[in-house]
């Protein structure tokens, strides 16, 4: 992620200076989505020609993300002056960026033109063995619906990556796309969120044909990228098994602190309220009758099997013995032997 | 106080001259609560000292003064030679009675024929000391002397002005360590730390002086420590700095029985390892110094324990 | 961009003045399992800073691991992106050296904060290192570290004094410090040295000093160093090598044991922001 994006912070530092800031974009590149669209045309099995039409809503941010990026054949920007400020003013800065960037332009063609005009052009230059990625800014639902028609009437087996993708049952471009989706039910759609839960804050979604199974393919590769041994929980568990293991007063001191809240649900009159005494059976109560059996010179070399029968009788005791009755054991003893 | 009841007295008071500054201090606070009951005091050193009749001659430990020559056989010959022209002799110590250091000072003592020490505390150890020590133990309270009553409330600033929450300054050792665990676990990890190997008290080592210390101490709230040995023992010194520079002592009780008296003077500030953080946490700090400096100006001063000693002394 | 051309050589151009700031850097060479603890430490320093307004990232540094770390990286980079979490990871393995050299070039702020995958940092103090090093105007701070050992009974401090001349005879400084990246890039940062292998950093400590650089010493606990079994691969080296190596510092550091009679500019220095020089 880091890398994928950091020619775009370079970027956006540059123009920044020259008054275009990126607060000024209709949209914002994250991070995230920017590494998944980079991956996806670098596992592609060839290079794909992207036909970027986010340009504007991006400042240009778009077009360097894949200028930036080596592995794809060829890029077309339509960007067609709107005669708003903004676009005017990103134009004016993006060359001279470029350059300051040392980005490699031979294969970048600006186009200043919108669908469907520019496709004579952009059929011309590509090379026609490449497949096809066309980048959209989602902005506005009606017309996101209507690119995606006029895409795929023009160029069948193109792939669309969009965003933002927006929240689930408030956006209506989710609701379009799979609209879409159902009523061509040649076409498929992905949201990247979906595929990993590392992805959750990913706004990129996917239309593409279904015979391209090249996408899903490249998709699972990418997912395995974040599939490893652990997951959080088990990291968690991990964790918290190790701090049972070199701090029990720790443990104790929680579960002396969970039983002092119980007692109130027993009420018991307990002169030592505030001080909450030990449960019945604890790992620390053994810890310690251990250590009495066993004479001191001998406790360093038993030390570690002495941890693992503890720590077992531990959580035995723990998992076996269901917390009220554990509750209630103590107070039985509080009241038998005051302690 | 009658501040002339030992005019005419001749007094000197030999201190060890080296870096390490807490014995030479001492030295010059006796000097200055035995001038301001009217004797004349010398402060000198083993190398620095006039033969000349004096009534009484105190020693400031005689082990620092030993390393301060870096010679035994000098060390007692200097002392059997000023025993020669003073009246009495006596050695003063600060130290726990169940120390090694005490017991190296005590055989200086024996062999110099020496039969005073004084103990200067904050507690009357007499009852922990070995049949030998009880031979020649006299315990003296380590009260303020007159300027540093006067001093007392000078560094008192608010708590604003003291950034550090706590600070911990001393020599490294095993206890320290696990105790510096515990500190930092259960209190919190932001204090001043500065715990260095033990080295020498020497000018280029990386000790603190007593300035560069009491600096810090007067951008502090707590100062915290613990003995760099096992045995029960109140610092006098430590909490006397903590007056004159206005933080609050917690002495870290690392005894593992735990027990002390608690009559002994700021047993409030004493707490075992295992539950001094919950003492500070419930302390306010105002309160608590203005509490800490009440009592200290209660007690006996400094001038009044050592008349009080000498006139035990005869 | 990353130009992997001078991954193994050491600075040679000038480094543009670089915004301040603080970017820990953490290098790592297959701690997957540490790695969780040292990152959360680095992000809630960084956050801590942020607080003060002092810009901050954590810029983790993966040396061609093969055990399973780079998947554990991008899963955390993607989680804490936004909380300026960064990775870079590197297509071959280079060495410490070359990667720590990598992060004078790359970070994003002036002041970096080098920490080992295995440590973990105090949080809560980083604010007064970084007010410590730009009050100083030093090359380099650092402050107390906890060191613990396999077993929970051991427990030790190092990284707990000034620079002193016993430095000479042996390192008692960690790279765990914050360093001023434009200083220790213009004496050209970290050399790789076969007769200080796995003591580059005892070697730029002394090539500060030399160069009259300050390194300043921090009363303020500045992380927890777990020695833990196997830590790194450090190869035992004979008397004679040992030998060799000290009559190389002493060569090139110390020759006719000048800085005995003549302390360098950064001897003895002690600071604490709300105290000053000690």
């Amino acid at each position: 992620m880091t890398t994928s994006y950091q020619p775009i912070q370079q970027y956006q530092h540059l123009i920044g200076q020259n008054g275009v800031q990126p607060t000024s974009a209709q949209m914002a590149l994250q991070a995230i989505d920017v590494f998944i669209m980079k991956q996806i045309a670098a596992c592609y099995p060839q290079p794909p020609t992207i036909i970027d039409l986010a340009a504007n809503h991006t400042n240009g941010a778009s077009t360097i993300l894949w200028l930036a990026n080596a592995a794809i054949d060829h890029i077309f920007v339509l960007a067609n002056h709107d005669n708003t400020n903004n676009t005017a003013q990103w134009q004016k800065q993006f060359h001279h960026a470029l350059s300051l960037m040392e980005l490699e332009t031979a294969h970048l063609s600006l186009i200043n033109e919108a669908l469907p005009n520019g496709r004579e052009r952009i059929e011309n230059e590509m090379n026609p063995l490449t497949p096809v990625f066309f980048i959209l800014a989602a902005t506005d639902a009606a017309q996101f619906e209507s690119q995606v028609k006029l895409i795929t009437g023009l160029w069948d087996e193109a792939l669309i990556l969009f965003l933002p993708l927006g929240a689930s049952g408030q956006s209506l471009v989710l609701e379009a796309a799979l609209r879409f989706c159902r009523q061509n039910d040649a076409y498929q759609f992905s949201a990247i969120r979906e595929w990993s839960p590392f992805w959750s804050s990913s706004q990129l979604g996917i239309i593409h044909h279904q015979s391209q199974t090249d996408v899903t393919d490249v998709l699972k590769r990418i997912q395995q990228l974040y599939i490893g041994n652990d997951d959080f929980l088990s990291l968690l568990r991990m964790k918290a098994e190790y701090q049972i293991q070199e701090h029990p007063e720790k443990l104790l001191q929680h579960e002396n602190m969970l039983l002092g809240a119980s007692q109130q649900v027993f009420a018991i009159n307990d002169e030592s309220t505030d001080s909450v005494p030990e449960p019945l059976i604890s790992g620390r109560l053994i810890q310690q009758a251990l250590r009495r059996m066993i004479p001191v010179e001998k406790q360093p070399s038993l030390k570690t099997s002495n941890q693992f029968v503890i720590r077992s009788i531990r959580n035995a005791y723990h998992f076996m013995i269901p917390t009220p009755i554990r509750i209630l054991l103590r107070n039985i003893r509080v009241k038998l032997i005051g302690m | 106080m009658n501040t002339q009841v030992l005019k005419g007295v001749r007094i000197l008071i030999i201190i060890p001259g080296t870096v390490s500054y807490f014995y030479d201090e001492e030295g010059r606070r006796v000097a200055e609560a035995l001038r301001n009951l009217g004797g004349c005091v010398d402060v000198e050193t083993l190398r620095s000292y006039t033969p000349q009749p004096y009534d009484w001659c105190f020693l400031m430990n005689l082990s620092e003064i030993e390393f301060s020559m870096q010679s035994k056989a000098k060390t007692l010959q200097h002392v059997r030679h000023i025993k020669s022209f003073a009246t009495r002799v006596a050695m003063i110590l600060l130290e726990s009675v169940e120390m090694k250091w005490f017991f190296q000072s005590l055989q200086l003592l024996q062999e110099a024929d020496i039969d005073i020490l004084l103990d200067l505390g904050f507690h009357n150890q007499y009852e922990r000391a070995t049949p030998e020590t009880r031979k020649v133990y006299h315990f003296i309270f380590n009260g303020l002397t007159k300027s540093e009553r006067e001093a007392a409330y000078q560094m008192f600033t608010p708590l604003e002005e003291r950034p550090l929450p706590w600070t911990f300054v001393g020599h490294l050792t095993k206890e320290r360590m696990r105790f510096l665990n515990k500190l930092t676990e259960n209190l919190s990890r932001d204090g001043f730390l500065y715990l260095v190997h033990f080295t020498p008290v020497t000018e280029t080592g990386p000790h603190l002086n007593q300035e560069q210390f009491f600096t810090v101490l007067t951008r502090t709230q707590y100062k915290i420590w613990c003995s760099h040995h096992p045995f029960f023992y109140i610092e006098s010194i430590r909490f006397r700095m903590a007056l004159l520079a206005g933080t609050v002592p917690m002495k870290v009780n690392l005894d593992p029985h735990r027990a002390f008296d608690q009559s002994l003077p700021f047993s409030y500030l004493i707490h075992h390892e295992d539950d001094f953080h919950d003492a500070i946490n419930q302390l306010d700090f105002e309160e608590t110094r203005q509490k800490f400096a009440t009592e200290f100006l209660e007690y006996p001063s400094l001038e009044a324990s050592l008349l009080d000693g000498l006139n035990r002394l005869g | 961009m990353l130009n992997k051309n001078r991954l193994n050589h050491t600075p040679n151009h000038t480094l543009r003045n670089m915004p301040t700031g603080v970017s820990i850097v953490i290098p790592n060479w297959n701690h997957e399992y540490l790695l969780p603890r040292s990152i959360q430490s680095a992000l809630m320093g960084a956050k801590q800073l942020q607080q003060h307004d002092i810009p901050a990232d954590v810029l983790v540094i993966d040396d061609h691991s093969r055990d399973g770390s780079l998947t554990l990286l991008r899963q955390l980079e993607a989680l804490y992106f936004d909380d300026g979490l960064r990775l870079i990871a590197l297509p071959e393995n280079v060495g410490v050296v070359a990667v720590r050299n990598l992060a004078l070039e790359c970070a994003s702020y002036r002041y970096i904060l080098f920490m080992d995958a295995d440590n973990e940092l105090i949080p809560e103090n980083i604010y007064m290192f970084v007010r410590a090093i730009q009050d100083t105007e030093a090359a380099m701070v650092y402050g107390n570290l906890i060191r613990r050992g396999p077993v929970a009974a051991y427990v030790d401090m190092f990284n707990n004094e000034s620079f002193q001349n016993h430095i000479f005879q042996r390192n008692y400084i960690d790279t765990f410090s914050l360093y001023d990246r434009h200083q220790i890039f213009d004496v050209r940062g970290y050399q790789s040295i076969p007769m200080m292998q796995s003591h580059e950093d005892w070697e730029l400590i002394l090539h500060l000093a030399a160069s009259g650089r300050k390194m300043v010493f921090v009363p303020v606990l500045m992380g927890i160093y777990y020695d833990l079994p196997s830590s790194f691969v450090n190869p035992t080296r004979s008397a004679e090598f040992e030998f060799e190596r000290k009559s190389y510092i002493d060569r090139v550091f110390n020759q006719l044991g000048i800085r005995f009679h003549q302390e360098p500019n950064t001897y003895h220095l002690r600071y604490h922001p709300d105290v000053g020089y000690i």
